[in-house]
């Protein structure tokens, strides 16, 4: 058998070629970890049960196994507890809700030492000062240098312990944190806590840790102050009249920027925690006398139900709470501006502010509120609505133009006026491609330049821009690829895609275009109307947090007059009753009190 | 499984649907065929008497609260009789809804993909019905709530935009054919209303007690009636009595025919959606409702997977008879001159018998 | 066990295969250039087979340079029927013909007298034709008429031609607006008719001398009252496009029966009330020879008629509401105003009820056809179909008694309100 086994070697070598030494490049070896995403998952530790235990003794997946007795021992019982800590806090699923500070702050340092991995890890800073006391005490400071605004360190806590303290302080052993919280240290926000998880939490987003020696309790003190964005322009959705502020990338300044819109007590911001290695907060922003309870408890059920490793940006957090992933159009708006959120609180939907980018996302939406912009509301009555008409054909527009084309030009020459149609047959005629070619040919040009307008840096990127959408158009014209009607159609569905408020939505709509254009060409207009018929349905039957998406037409709901066009301000009395908030009524019947008695004016 | 609720306003519209897909078809032309002139008096009178066969129908009910008309066919005429009688009435809609698809296919042929197969055209149809059916009941409900305002727009702005015709002589002689061929059509053209029992049949489904299925059924047939009025009206002055017999497919003729200058002329392409857009309502409209009806029959607890086989009986039924000729003449047989009694009397014999037998809950009657 | 997701994804796949199939061709699509749009039609009697039709196909001329030689290319095919002579004009022309841009049909006098019903037949079903399309008879040969069709204007774009044409002339009154859709109901109702617009081309100089000395011999009042009465073909003029539209056809149940010239489709659009607006020349009442007055009419209301049993015949009385402009008063006589005002119209007013009588007579007489529709008015009279069916209209017209009154107003003097008396230059001026 070996014999066998050495010849078929051998011959395989000398078929396949002389197995010449291959350069091992790197690749990743597959660690066996158990790696659910989750590393500090509650009873992922010592207390999990596996189904299969026959299994249990294996060791490969990094279980907690009891802690292993050093029975020779030449450490002394507190060594041998450090060991013992230390080996549990280097396993990878370590539960640090069961660390907690201990009084020796040299044990304290050595924990640090092996979680944060110091002292490769240079970001990282341990300061250690004596406090002046009567006896001076040991005392370090924990933070994060970039994080951390180190004027506020220097000047509220260094300062304060080290230098501004008055002769002869004694504080008696069991109180030292919370002596010099209340006594002794000026920070605006400070807490005390003995939980390393908490603690770790806090300094790794900008605060400080400080730790005594002799206490089981640690300070915490805010000291937030990294480089950030100022708060400035939106970006995507401008308006004329109105307000030119949009969030930006922290939470607080973009909570405060809600804040200051809405200053009401019963304005709720409720913080939840997400992601399993990143850790950071999700606001959650509400009126409390508004909202409907049950739509609140949906909204934090599914955020914090949500196990993942990373969630930094809204958009990821929006695609794990949104009822279909699949559907074209999105249902949760996301807005950019303080104001759009104000108003939409005030209607009593819930805001979600995820810390790390501008955008905020409101919940649930429909289809209508989807198609309104900010501007609706500051404009007049007259401008507000025909902006709103403007935008449902560009709706329009942007969806079913090129299928139309498609389909008159090739199934229903006759719709056509015939001047018309001798000018597409004689620019046609040089045109080696069917017209479906021509119009698909097309659309992926606009789409690349679009993408690419996108992508290029600011310096070229208006040149480019201008440049390759006139002189690409007219390229192709001359170059007989396409006849120049196409163009027009093309640029028209363009701009009226821009004309979207919503960036989601409108590429939504954008996608669905080159279904509408297959089908037309396939089936003429009956595809076109067999493809409206399906989106219908489709749009129908969407849910949005429980509200259906074309509500309040679809399910016929009361609402004040603002679903396609916009009412008077003065007349839009009620509020949406799909959200089935709390308080129905948004103004009295007569809202505008001068014209009570509209002769009085100007008499005191 | 959730309880479906519809509101009386989303009831109507698919009602409305239901009906007015015909007005597209051949209806006109069959009621002036009959009435000759008097074709808009044809569609008045059968109005008036599908309503008084609505009221008698709902009369029954009051006594059954919140059950469907299958039920209480079983309970009145016993299960055997009453069996019998569902399956009819399933075989009925399916059968209506097979020529209505046979006969869309083929007037989307005639006018709009002259080359394209019949059967793929149906297909087409049908895959949307499958989709639409499996949805669920309230996406077609709320479908159909949708869009019925643009269709009526699309239908008036057709006949509003054919005012040159308009001549209003081309409705004289009065009475057309005569009272008694004019008042016997007008017993036949009840099964152009008859879908409107199909809300007796969804009863399970709604949210609204039955005073107001019956409001929600008298404002339906007569909202169709105003429309089969204006649409027959308009196309008997367009093309007026002999002339108006000769079309196959009324409406399409009609949209032809706009002539608003050079350049407004030639746009039936665009009313081209309006009707492709009912043909698809109405046939999920119709598989949905053969579905429901089968499954109250047959206490099954789910529709959906019914619904390839039934789309697969459609579609076969569809295609049994090989040249339109054959199908129109058939559809016009069994839909029109005797659908009024599948559709009306055999549910009247019910509330007549449930009414006498005395049967049904009173305690919900007494109070 | 097969795991799940492959039996998954292997149903899915034979279900798209076959969606896949219907990409393999979009029937019944066609690309634009194609097709050849054909703009005019003409049918004549053939003379190696029964049809002769010819066709006005458009040439796309090139969007951006190029040499652009014809707009139209004109084809000519013999077959048994129209759809056949389309078919075979697809073996020499490197397109589809499409009768979808059709503009207008002519047919000749030849086949017209001998019956259109056989080819209303097929335009009336036809998929691509509407029955919106023009329908003309064309006093002589149709492919002469489609073939000299030139004219500068429009030379280029000769889509709009004769839409243009047809619109122009319908304002003067000169022609009806006639489509198949109109001669086909004309044709099926008892009550009705058919007619349709008259066409021609320019006569060639060669008959001209008989005919120069007929028209001498008229009187200068004849002259003027006769100004429109025109037959398309025959009218006195130099440039322009070959053809004439001027005039009208009437038909006896499907066959030709005779000729309207331009002065009586005037007063025949005035009886149906689709006339618009006409210039009219009546001689001068005071000077009936050497002057005359131009008005322009227009119809103020749709005309009143009645048709009434009276003793022996029935009785068909005709009021005509029209309305007037001053245009020209060649004499000088103050017209405008006072009773010299009522004096016109009531001349006027004589002048049209006579020639309007005379009109209906001579459709009553020489047609034997009711091209006006009096028998329209007959059907509130009766309670089926049936019955006034067998009332059989259309034989009783030619019987019947015409009563015309016209009601005409002067509203309007033009610019002038009255025309100062020329001062002879031979007069001494008295001081």
């Amino acid at each position: 058998m070996k014999f066998l086994q050495k010849l078929g070697k051998n011959i395989t070598k000398l078929i396949i070629f002389n197995d010449c030494k291959k350069q091992e490049r790197f690749t990743i070896p597959d660690n066996n970890n158990s790696g659910d995403g989750n590393r500090n998952e509650k009873g992922n530790g010592k207390n999990n049960i596996r189904v299969k235990e026959a299994k249990k003794g294996k060791n490969s997946r990094g279980q907690i196994k009891r802690p292993v007795r050093v029975t020779k021992s030449s450490l002394s019982v507190r060594e041998q507890e450090l060991k013992k800590t230390e080996e549990e806090i280097k396993q990878k699923n370590f539960n640090f809700e069961e660390l907690y500070v201990n009084p020796s702050l040299d044990v304290n340092k050595r924990y640090l030492d092996i979680i944060y991995s110091l002292p490769k890890n240079k970001d990282i800073i341990i300061r250690e000062f004596y406090i002046a006391l009567e006896s001076p005490l040991k005392a370090f400071v924990l933070f994060i240098d970039g994080l951390s605004n180190a004027d506020i360190i220097n000047n509220s806590i260094l300062k304060p312990l080290m230098v501004l303290l008055d002769e002869g302080i004694k504080i008696k052993h069991g109180e030292v944190a919370e002596y010099i919280k209340e006594h002794l240290l000026p920070g605006h926000d400070v807490k005390i806590l003995n939980e390393y998880r908490q603690i770790l939490d806090l300094v790794n987003y900008g605060n400080t840790a400080i730790f005594f020696e002799g206490s089981a309790q640690c300070l915490v003190v805010e000291t937030k102050g990294w480089e950030r964005r100022s708060v400035g322009r939106p970006e995507v959705e401008q308006v004329i009249m109105g307000p030119h502020e949009a969030f930006n990338e922290t939470l607080r300044s973009n909570t405060a920027l809600i804040r200051k819109a809405l200053r009401n007590e019963q304005l709720i911001t409720e913080m939840i925690k997400m992601g399993s290695r990143n850790r950071i907060d999700v606001a959650i922003m509400y009126l409390k006398d508004l909202v409907n309870p049950q739509l609140l408890e949906e909204v934090k059920r599914r955020i914090s139900s949500i196990k993942t490793d990373y969630v930094g940006v809204s958009g990821v957090l929006e695609q794990f709470i949104e009822d279909s992933s699949v559907m074209f159009s999105p249902q949760i708006l996301t807005t950019e501006r303080p104001d759009r959120v104000v108003s939409f609180l005030v209607e009593g939907h819930v805001s979600i502010i995820v810390d790390g980018g501008p955008q905020v996302l409101i919940v649930p939406a429909t289809l209508f509120s989807l198609m309104h912009s900010a501007e609706d509301y500051y404009l007049r009555y007259p401008y507000g609505n025909f902006l709103r008409v403007l935008r449902i054909f560009a709706l329009f527009i942007a969806s079913l133009t090129p299928a139309f084309y498609v389909s008159i030009v090739t199934f229903h020459q006759e719709m056509i006026p015939t001047e018309l149609i001798l000018t597409i047959v004689a620019s046609h005629t040089t045109v080696p491609f069917p017209t479906i070619f021509e119009v698909f040919a097309m659309e992926l040009a606009f789409e690349l330049i679009r993408e690419a307008g996108v992508r290029v840096p600011g310096v070229i990127g208006n040149t480019i821009g201008i440049v390759g959408a006139l002189i690409l158009g007219q390229a192709a014209v001359q170059a007989g690829i396409v006849s120049p009607i196409l163009i027009i159609v093309i640029a028209i569905t363009g701009l009226a895609s821009f004309a979207i408020p919503n960036f989601s939505i409108s590429f939504g709509f954008r996608g669905i275009r080159f279904i509408f254009t297959i089908l037309a060409a396939l089936f003429g207009i009956l595809g076109i109307s067999g493809g409206l018929f399906v989106l219908l349905l489709s749009l129908v039957n969407m849910k949005s947090f429980g509200v259906p998406f074309l509500a309040p037409v679809s399910p016929k709901a009361k609402t004040g007059p603002d679903v396609v066009l916009r009412g008077q301000l003065w007349s839009m009395e009620e509020r949406a009753a799909y959200l089935k908030p709390l308080d129905k009524r948004r103004q009295p019947k007569i809202s505008r009190g001068w014209l009570k008695n509209p002769q009085k004016g100007g008499e005191k | 499984m959730k309880k479906i609720l519809i509101s009386p306003g989303e009831a109507a519209a698919f009602i409305i649907i239901l009906m007015g897909a015909k007005a597209f078809l051949g209806y006109p032309r069959l009621v002036t065929e009959w009435g000759f002139t008097a074709g808009w008096l044809v569609v008045l009178l059968s109005g008036l008497l599908s309503i008084i066969f609505w009221l008698l129908i709902i009369g029954v009910f009051s006594r059954f609260p919140g059950k469907p008309l299958t039920e209480i066919t079983e309970l009145t005429m016993g299960s055997f009789l009453g069996l019998g009688i569902n399956i009819i009435i399933f075989l009925y809609v399916i059968f209506v809804t097979s020529t209505i698809l046979r006969l869309f296919s083929e007037a989307s042929t005639l006018s709009v993909l002259t080359e394209t197969p019949v059967n793929i055209i149906a297909l087409l149809f049908l895959l949307a019905a499958w989709l639409a059916a499996y949805y669920g009941i309230e996406a077609i409900f709320r479908c159909a709530y949708f869009s019925f305002p643009l269709l009526s727009i699309g239908v008036i702005l057709v006949l509003v935009l054919l005012y040159p015709y308009f001549d209003l002589r081309m409705l004289l002689p009065l009475t057309g054919a005569g009272i008694g061929p004019v008042l016997m059509s007008s017993v036949w053209g009840t099964s152009a209303f008859g879908e409107a029992v199909s809300l007796a049949y969804l009863a399970r489904y709604f949210s609204f007690k039955p005073q107001i299925l019956k409001n929600v059924g008298v404002f339906s047939i007569s909202y169709i009636m105003l429309f089969f009025l204006a649409i027959v009206i308009v196309y008997q002055m367009v093309l007026p009595y002999p002339t108006s017999s000769e079309t196959l497919v009324p409406f399409y003729q009609l949209s032809r025919s706009i002539f608003l200058g050079y350049y407004f002329q030639r746009v039936e392409a665009a009313f081209v959606i309006f009707w492709t857009f009912t043909a698809f309502l109405r046939i999920s409209a119709g598989l949905l409702v053969a579905a429901i009806i089968l499954q109250d029959t047959f206490k099954l607890p789910y529709y959906r997977p019914l619904l390839p086989a039934l789309s697969l009986l459609i579609f076969t039924i569809a295609f049994t008879t090989d040249d339109l000729m054959q199908a129109v003449n058939l559809a016009t047989e069994i839909d029109m001159v005797y659908g009024w009694i599948i559709i009306f009397i055999i549910p009247l014999l019910i509330s007549l018998v449930a009414l006498i037998l005395r049967k049904g809950d009173r305690k919900a009657n007494d109070s | 066990m097969i795991p799940k997701i492959k039996v998954k994804f292997f149903v899915l796949l034979c279900l798209i295969l076959p969606l896949l199939l219907l990409l393999q061709g979009c029937w019944g699509s066609k690309e634009t250039d194609e097709i050849g749009y054909v703009l005019l039609m003409g049918f004549d009697k053939g003379e190696e087979n029964i049809l002769k039709v010819t066709y006005q196909m458009a040439i796309p001329l090139p969007v951006e340079g190029g040499e652009a030689e014809e707009a139209t290319e004109i084809i000519e095919v013999e077959a048994a029927s129209i759809y056949g002579a389309q078919q075979l004009g697809s073996a020499f022309v490197s397109k589809e013909l499409s009768l979808s841009h059709n503009n207008a049909i002519v047919v000749s006098e030849e086949l017209a007298r001998e019956g259109l019903s056989k080819y209303i037949n097929p335009l009336v079903r036809s998929r691509d034709l509407r029955r919106t399309t023009y329908l003309m008879v064309v006093k002589g040969k149709a492919g002469e008429f489609v073939e000299k069709n030139k004219g500068l204007i429009f030379e280029k774009y000769p889509s709009r031609q004769l839409d243009v044409f047809m619109s122009a002339a319908m304002f003067t009154g000169f022609i009806v607006d006639s489509d198949i859709h109109s001669f086909y109901q004309c044709l099926k109702s008892p009550g009705r008719e058919a007619t349709t617009g008259l066409v021609a081309v320019q006569k060639e100089k060669k008959d001209e001398e008989s005919e120069t000395e007929e028209k001498k011999s008229k009187s200068n009042e004849e002259k003027i009252k006769d100004e429109m009465a025109y037959l398309p073909g025959e009218i006195p003029r130099k440039g322009g496009n070959k053809i004439e539209l001027i005039g009208q056809a009437v038909f006896k149940a499907d066959k030709l029966v005779g000729f309207l010239d331009g002065k009586e489709t005037r007063y025949y659009q005035m009886l149906t009330g689709d006339f618009e607006k006409g210039i009219f020349s009546f001689p001068e009442p005071k000077d009936k020879e050497n002057s005359l007055i131009v008005m322009e009419i227009k119809g103020r209301n749709h005309p009143k008629i009645r048709v009434k049993a009276g003793e022996k015949k029935t009785v068909i009385e005709v009021d005509l509401l029209l309305k007037g402009e001053i245009l020209s008063i060649q004499s000088g006589i103050n017209y405008e105003s006072g009773t010299l005002k009522q004096d016109l119209e009531n001349y006027i007013s004589t002048i049209i009820s006579q020639d309007v009588t005379q009109l209906i007579k001579k459709t009553q007489e020489e047609f034997a056809s009711d091209i006006f529709g009096f028998g329209e008015y007959t059907r509130e009279f009766f309670w089926t179909w049936q019955e006034w069916v067998n009332y059989a209209w259309l034989a009783q017209y030619p019987y019947c008694e015409v009563k015309v009154h016209t009601f005409f107003n002067i509203r309007r003097p033009g610019m002038m309100v009255k025309t100062a008396p020329l001062i002879t230059k031979t007069q001494k001026r008295k001081y």
